[in-house]
């Protein structure tokens, strides 16, 4: 029974990526378009140093030269663990941005595209709850969110790595001594696993919030997703004159970082390179976990998003036609 | 022979509209039972309401299971189409029959190809690319490859051709029905399946107006084609129906004894569709 149960909750998970290609193809080709840009200027950096020119501009864009090339020659742990980790930290930024974006799109089709297309008369006419089927798409958002973030932030970080190793050696400033600290690179991954599970949980409000929109709209979900909380941060601010919502619905989204990590975004601004660098040697570092479960906005974010949730699963039984 | 689905005071409101009105019917094991109305009858509702997709009033019992509250549960011994094309069109054949075998414990894939062996669908295919008759035969080929006991079918051949139309339903009959197997099936084709019909099922107004079988339904109704001199002594026997042909008078008639009848002129077993218009038209009258 337990067999036929893992089975049928792949298959339907597998059904959300036969639908959603985007789930994966987006950050594939942002992993790509990456690539040939790096390629464009390791080329250029070679090509450029080889006629005994050292700086490289391209039009409007960031300006190399090789006295920005970090020298690994006779770097020690601390330098090797700080670079890697803050290149860790930022490609995992980025992918969780992205996957952020993917997801909102995803969720708000989640339950409203089948309704629109009547395909839901099908899905429902096999035996699978409205319980499992919503669940199967929560998860596929939660699965993707960590795992492709994850895989796209590596293998984004370990194509940078070849590049940066040939070019260093072209170049002359051997950085191949970076490859003597592999324990710099699992370390800033499990990390970076810690930080996206943590968001995965931490965001479920959210991701609850887009599912009732999409199970609840007879069109537009991204409208009601949308015009919903803004409409009442704008009656707040109009009868109250305050921001509670707006202050509560945006920092939910930040507040995690502190609590997870010895981070916090606001020391972040206004800092750049050697700080931010030396930034990511802090946040190493799991003695969090404790203080992230103690905290009760985790425990009422997650309450919330499960009375989204509800109320979605709900829906779909009481309100499968449009 | 046991009673698969038992419905009393079947109720379904839609604002002031009564679209199901405290409705009464069974259906029994081994059936194939016609629900025929003209559209917005209640056909649809009543269906949906057996497959747990609508709220309802009134007690409902499908196979022990309430489905309102145990539809996932039904599903497992009921299968159902509603209308045409409700695949979704970026699901691809290979996929479609990959998920239905894995959610559905009674689905078999040989007998899934078996059916789709005799069509031109490819499994690379996705239901986008495919003619609408192509998608129905999609949908029959899944369908029919579950083992099920009660198989609820709503307009299943729309927009197919005649040709697919008449293999689908000498297929369901050959290949599909045994006596564990019940079938219910609404459609406005009424000609198409008359023939294979057990039971036929008249709701019209959100009532159910006729609910028989088609042995009583062939001694029940009896038509009969008077001249137009015996007129007279055939309105004598209330008939339910009548219209003109080749200038004589064709009467339907209900409940009358066919050698009584048979005095009047020449008698004959009324089609389904000459029932229902006489049922429909004579209520209104």
């Amino acid at each position: 029974m337990n067999a036929v149960a893992t089975r049928l909750d792949k298959t339907l998970i597998r059904r959300e990526f036969w639908e959603n290609r985007s789930l994966w193809m987006v950050p594939a080709v942002v992993i790509g378009i990456l690539t040939v840009l790096s390629l464009y200027m390791l080329l250029a950096l070679i090509i450029g140093h080889s006629q005994t020119v050292n700086e490289v501009n391209i039009a409007g864009g960031p300006h190399f030269s090789i006295e920005n090339m970090p020298d690994f020659s006779a770097a020690d742990s601390d330098q090797v663990n700080a670079f890697v980790t803050t290149g860790t930290f930022f490609l995992g930024l980025m992918f969780s941005s992205i996957m952020k974006i993917v997801l909102f799109f995803y969720l708000l089709d989640s339950l409203y595209a089948e309704r629109r297309d009547r395909s839901v008369l099908f899905w429902r006419s096999m035996p699978v709850s409205d319980t499992r089927t919503v669940f199967s798409k929560l998860t596929t958002a939660m699965f993707s969110f960590t795992a492709i973030s994850f895989v796209s932030a590596i293998v984004l970080e370990l194509i940078l790595l070849v590049f940066m190793l040939i070019m260093g050696s072209v170049l002359g400033v051997h950085p191949w001594s970076i490859l003597l600290y592999p324990w710099a690179f699992v370390s800033s991954w499990l990390l970076l696993a810690y930080g996206l599970i943590v968001q995965a949980v931490w965001f479920l409000p959210y991701f609850g919030w887009v599912m009732l929109a999409s199970s609840w709209a007879k069109k537009a979900p991204f409208l009601w997703a949308v015009l919903v909380p803004l409409g009442l941060m704008g009656a707040e601010g109009w009868v109250f004159h305050t921001a509670n919502i707006a202050r509560l619905v945006a920092g939910h989204s930040l507040d995690w970082l502190p609590l997870a990590f010895n981070f916090n975004p606001d020391d972040m601004l206004g800092k750049h390179g050697e700080q931010a660098m030396s930034m990511g040697v802090h946040i190493v570092g799991f003695e969090n976990l404790g203080r992230l479960l103690a905290s009760p906005e985790l425990w009422i974010g997650t309450a919330i998003g499960a009375g989204f949730i509800y109320g979605a699963i709900w829906l779909r039984g009481h309100r499968s036609e449009i | 022979m046991s009673t698969l689905v038992k419905a009393r005071g079947l109720t379904k409101r839609y604002g002031t509209l009564n679209a199901l009105d405290q409705v009464d019917f069974q259906i029994e094991e081994g059936c194939i039972v016609g629900l025929i109305g003209p559209n917005g009858a209640g056909k649809t509702t009543a269906l949906k309401a057996i497959l747990g997709l609508t709220d309802f009033e009134g007690e409902l019992d499908v196979m022990g299971h309430d489905p309102r509250r145990e539809r996932h549960e039904l599903m497992r011994q009921v299968c159902f189409i509603a209308d045409v094309a409700v695949l979704p069109r970026w699901l691809r054949v290979a996929n479609a029959i990959e998920y239905v075998e894995a959610v559905h414990p009674g689905f078999s894939r040989e007998r899934a190809m078996h059916f789709l062996e005799r069509t031109k669908i490819k499994q690379k295919s996705r239901v986008g690319e495919l003619s609408k008759g192509m998608v129905t035969q999609l949908h029959l080929a899944l369908i029919m490859a579950i083992d099920a006991k009660l198989l609820v079918l709503d307009e299943p051949t729309l927009g197919l051709d005649i040709l697919y139309r008449k293999e689908f339903y000498t297929s369901l009959l050959n290949d599909y029905f045994d006596a564990q197997r019940t079938i219910l099936v609404t459609t406005h084709q009424v000609e198409e399946i008359e023939k294979i019909l057990t039971h036929l099922m008249f709701i019209d107004g959100g009532r159910v107006t006729l609910d028989r079988s088609m042995e009583q339904v062939a001694e029940d109704y009896c038509e009969v084609l008077v001249a137009q001199d015996r007129a007279s002594a055939a309105q004598v026997l209330k008939p339910l129906y009548e219209r003109e042909i080749f200038g004589k008078k064709l009467y339907l008639f209900e409940g009358v004894a066919r050698e009584k009848l048979a005095a009047l002129g020449e008698i004959h077993t009324p089609s389904v569709a000459d029932i229902f218009v006489a049922k429909v038209k004579g209520e209104m009258k």
